[in-house]
C-alpha cells in the first residue's frame, strides 16, 4: 500500500494521502462516528454489503464525472455491477474473494467421508449433515443463518428469486412461495435437530472460522485468504485442510464478494479522491496486491496475467495450500457471481429477513407465517425505495459447477 | 470585626469551570439529543425538523415495547444484587481474619472490564461447549439455551450484571455496616434480642439510606444495561434484548439518529420516573420504619 500511495503522490504533486487501517468489524461504527462529526474520510474501502448500506444513507458520491477513464472497459462486469446503484456508479471494485471450501480431511474421515464425497452444493451438504453429526458429534458445516444471514444470497445462488415485477415493472417481494419455504426449511430442520451449531442463528461469519479452528466444524465456505490465518492460529487443523472450489447453489456458481473503494459525499477533494480510488484499483496495483495475498483482482487485464493461469504449477516458495487457494479462485472466477442485489434498500431487506428468521430458529416460529410477514415488510420497504427494478437482481444462467481443481 | 468584602461576581467565577463542564457535556448534549429527536437525521445528511414524527414511530414500534418489557424484566437483577451484596458485606463483617483477602476477591469483578467478563461468561454459558451445560448434562438435565433463547438470554446477561456489580455494592454496605454503633447492637442483645431481631430492628434501619441508594443506582444501571447484552447475547433478535441495545442498533446499525434520539429521550423519562418513584417509596418506608 505504501508503494502504491507513493506512486500516487508522485503523480499528483501537492496531494498527501493518509492511509488509516481500521479493523473490519469496527469500520461501520468508526465511519458513522466520523461522518456525524463531519470528518468522514475522502476514500473508504469496504465490502459490497456495507457499501449498499452506506450508499442508502447518502454516504457516497457519483463517480463517473471524476474518473480519468472508462470503468466499463477496465473492470470485469460482475464486479462493476455491484458498484452501480440505480444506474449510478458510486464505487470502484477493488479485490475479489471468490468463496472456497476448506475441508478438515481428518474430521470428515471420522464421519466416514472422503474429500470427494463432500457435496459441492448446499442441498447436498445439508443432506449429509445429520448423519455426520450423529456419527462424530462435530458439525459437517455451518452457515450464518440469522445474524449476517447468508440465506438471501444463497436463495439467489439457488435460482430462487424472492422478487417479482408488479404491473408497473417495479420490484415486489415474492418470498412466501413453496419452493423458497422448502429450501429454507432444510436449514431450519437441521438447526432444530442440532445438526448445525447454535451459533448459526446468532453469530455471523466469525463463528465458522472459530469452530473450524477448534476442529469442531468439518467444512466451511469462506474467502481463500482465510487459509493463511489457519496456518498461523491452528497449525494442526491447517495440516489437515484441503482447499476445494466454493459451495454453489442450483445455478452452479460460486458467490463473489467484492471489496470496493468509494468516495464519500463529505470529501473536500472529490476529484483527487476519485483519482486515488482509480489508481489503487488499476491493473498494476491489483496484480501486485494479488501476488502478496490470496485475493483476486477485478480488472480484466490483471486477471489475464500468467500468474493466475499457472498458480497450481508454480513450484516457488509459496505455501502449496495458498497456491491451491489461488488456483481454486482462478478456476471459479469466470462463472462466479456477486449474488448481492444492486438496490440501496438491500441491507434493510436483509435486516428484516434476519430479524424474522432468527425467531424461526430460536423461538420456534412457523416458517410459512414468518415468510409472509417478511414479504409484507419487504413490500413496505420496496415501495418506499427509489423505484427498484428486476434488472437489479442477479439472475445468471445455470452453469456446471467447478467440482475440483488438481490435487493437494 | 470588619467583614472582608469581595467582588459580587466572585462566587460565579468560582462556579464557572464546573458550570462550563456541566453545560457542555451534560446540559448542551441533553438539549442536542432533545433537538435531534425532533429531526430526521442520518450521519451523512444533516438534521431536518420533522416535529414529533419520531416519537409517533417509536411508540407504535412493536420492538420498542418488547424491549421496554425486557428492560423492566431486567430490573429483577436489582433485588438480587441488593440481597447478595448485603449478605456478602455481612459475611465480610463476620470474617475478621479473612476480611482483607475476601473483600479483594469479591471486588475483583468490579475492576475487570465488562467486555472481558462478559466474554468469559459467554464461554462458560456456551450451549455447545460451556461448563454450565456440561454440569447440567452430568446431572442428567438437558442443555439450556443460555445464549440464544429468550428469556434465558436475559438471565445470562443478568448473571454477568450480578457478578460484575455486586462487589461494588458490597463495599457500600460494608461502609454502612461499619457505621452502625456497636453499643446499640450490644444493648439490644443484652435485652434479649435474637440476631435476626438485631438485624431487623437495629442494623437495617441504620443502613437503610445505603439500601435505598443501592436500589436506585442498581435499578438505573439495569435499565441502561448494554455491554453485557452486546457481548453475551449479541446477535439474538433485538426484541429479546432491552432498550439500550435497541437504541444502539437504530443509531449505529440503521443510521437513524433522530429516531435513536427519540428512544433516548423516552428512556431518560422512564429512568427519571422510576427514580422518583423509588425515592418516594424509600422515604416512605424509612419514615414508616421510624414510627
Amino acid at each position: 500500500m505504501r508503494d502504491r500511495i507513493k506512486e500516487f503522490e508522485e503523480d499528483h504533486p501537492g496531494v498527501v494521502v493518509e492511509w488509516v487501517d481500521v479493523p473490519f468489524v469496527a469500520l461501520e461504527r468508526k465511519l458513522i462516528a466520523a461522518a456525524a462529526a463531519g470528518r468522514a474520510p475522502d476514500v473508504v474501502n469496504m465490502s459490497d454489503v456495507n457499501f449498499a448500506r452506506f450508499a442508502a444513507l447518502g454516504a457516497f458520491r457519483e463517480l463517473r464525472d471524476d474518473l480519468p477513464g472508462d470503468p466499463r472497459t477496465r473492470y470485469i462486469p460482475g464486479a462493476l455491477e455491484i458498484c452501480e446503484l440505480s444506474g449510478v456508479i458510486k464505487a470502484l471494485p477493488w479485490y475479489l474473494t471468490p468463496q472456497a471450501r476448506l475441508v478438515n480431511t481428518a474430521l470428515i474421515a471420522q464421519g466416514g467421508l472422503g474429500v470427494q464425497d463432500v457435496a459441492v452444493d448446499w442441498r447436498g451438504l445439508a443432506s449429509q449433515a445429520t448423519a455426520f453429526h450423529e456419527k462424530t458429534g462435530a458439525y459437517l458445516f455451518s452457515q450464518a443463518l440469522g445474524e449476517e444471514s447468508q440465506l438471501p444470497i444463497m436463495l439467489l445462488g439457488e435460482g430462487l428469486v424472492p422478487f417479482e415485477e408488479d404491473e408497473r415493472g417495479r420490484l415486489r417481494a415474492n418470498l412466501a412461495t413453496p419452493q423458497i419455504e422448502e429450501y429454507l426449511g432444510l436449514f431450519v430442520d437441521l438447526y432444530r435437530r442440532g445438526a448445525l451449531p447454535r451459533d448459526a442463528a446468532t453469530r455471523g461469519h466469525a463463528h465458522l472460522t472459530d469452530l473450524y479452528q477448534e476442529g469442531r466444524l468439518a467444512v466451511i465456505n469462506t474467502g481463500p485468504n482465510f487459509v493463511g490465518r489457519i496456518q498461523q492460529t491452528a497449525p494442526e487443523i491447517y495440516g489437515a485442510t484441503d482447499v476445494l472450489p466454493g459451495m454453489v447453489g442450483g445455478l452452479g456458481r460460486v458467490h463473489l464478494p467484492v471489496m470496493v473503494l468509494a468516495v464519500t459525499t463529505q470529501s473536500r477533494h472529490p476529484r483527487e479522491a476519485a483519482a486515488l480510488a482509480w489508481h489503487l484499483t488499476g491493473p498494476e496495483a491489483q496484480l501486485s496486491l494479488a501476488k502478496l495475498v490470496t485475493v483476486m483482482p477485478s480488472t480484466s487485464e490483471s486477471l489475464s496475467d500468467a500468474f493466475f493461469a499457472e498458480a497450481l504449477a508454480r513450484a516457488d516458495a509459496e505455501d502449496p495450500k495458498v497456491r491451491m487457494a489461488r488456483a481454486v479462485s482462478a478456476a471459479t472466477l469466470p462463472t462466479a457471481t456477486g449474488f448481492t442485489a444492486r438496490i440501496e434498500c438491500w441491507p434493510d431487506l436483509r435486516r428484516t429477513f434476519e430479524d424474522h428468521f432468527k425467531r424461526v430458529l430460536l423461538d420456534g416460529r412457523d416458517l410459512r407465517f414468518s415468510l409472509q410477514q417478511i414479504e409484507a415488510e419487504w413490500n413496505r420497504i420496496l415501495s418506499a425505495a427509489d423505484a427498484p427494478r428486476m434488472d437489479a437482481i442477479p439472475r445468471p444462467k445455470r452453469v456446471e459447477p467447478v467440482r475440483n481443481v488438481g490435487s493437494r | 470585626m470588619a467583614r472582608r468584602s469581595h467582588h459580587p461576581l466572585a462566587p460565579y467565577a468560582f462556579l464557572l469551570p464546573a458550570m462550563l463542564v456541566l453545560g457542555v457535556f451534560f446540559v448542551g448534549s441533553t438539549a442536542a439529543v432533545g433537538w435531534f429527536s425532533l429531526t430526521r437525521y442520518t450521519a451523512f445528511e444533516g438534521p431536518q425538523f420533522v416535529g414529533v414524527h419520531n416519537y409517533e414511530r417509536v411508540l407504535t414500534m412493536e420492538r420498542f415495547w418488547r424491549c421496554v418489557l425486557n428492560s423492566f424484566t431486567y430490573l429483577a437483577v436489582t433485588p438480587a444484587i441488593v440481597v447478595l451484596s448485603l449478605l456478602a458485606a455481612m459475611t465480610l463483617e463476620a470474617c475478621v481474619r479473612a476480611r482483607r483477602w475476601l473483600s479483594l476477591l469479591l471486588f475483583l469483578p468490579v475492576v475487570t472490564p465488562t467486555i472481558v467478563g462478559a466474554f468469559a461468561w459467554r464461554l462458560i454459558l456456551s450451549e455447545d461447549s460451556g461448563v454450565f451445560n456440561a454440569a447440567l448434562a452430568w446431572a442428567g438435565f438437558g442443555p439450556v439455551p443460555w445464549l440464544t433463547q429468550h428469556p434465558w438470554t436475559l438471565v445470562s446477561a443478568m448473571l454477568v450484571t450480578l457478578w460484575k456489580g455486586f462487589g461494588f455494592y458490597m463495599m457500600v454496605f460494608s461502609a454502612a455496616l461499619l457505621a452502625v454503633p456497636a453499643e446499640l447492637k450490644e444493648a439490644a442483645a443484652i435485652d434479649g434480642a435474637t440476631r435476626a431481631s438485631v438485624f431487623r430492628h437495629v442494623t437495617l434501619p441504620a443502613i437503610w439510606p445505603s439500601v435505598a441508594l443501592v436500589f436506585v443506582v442498581s435499578s438505573i444501571s439495569a435499565l441502561k444495561v448494554f455491554e453485557e447484552l452486546y457481548v453475551t447475547v449479541g446477535g439474538t433478535p433485538i426484541e429479546s434484548q432491552t432498550i439500550v441495545p435497541l437504541l444502539y442498533r437504530v443509531a449505529f446499525e440503521e443510521g437513524q439518529y433522530g429516531l435513536a434520539s427519540a428512544i433516548g429521550v423516552l428512556l431518560f423519562l422512564v429512568i427519571l420516573a422510576f427514580s422518583l418513584i423509588n425515592s418516594r417509596v424509600s422515604t416512605a418506608l424509612r419514615k414508616g420504619g421510624r414510627h
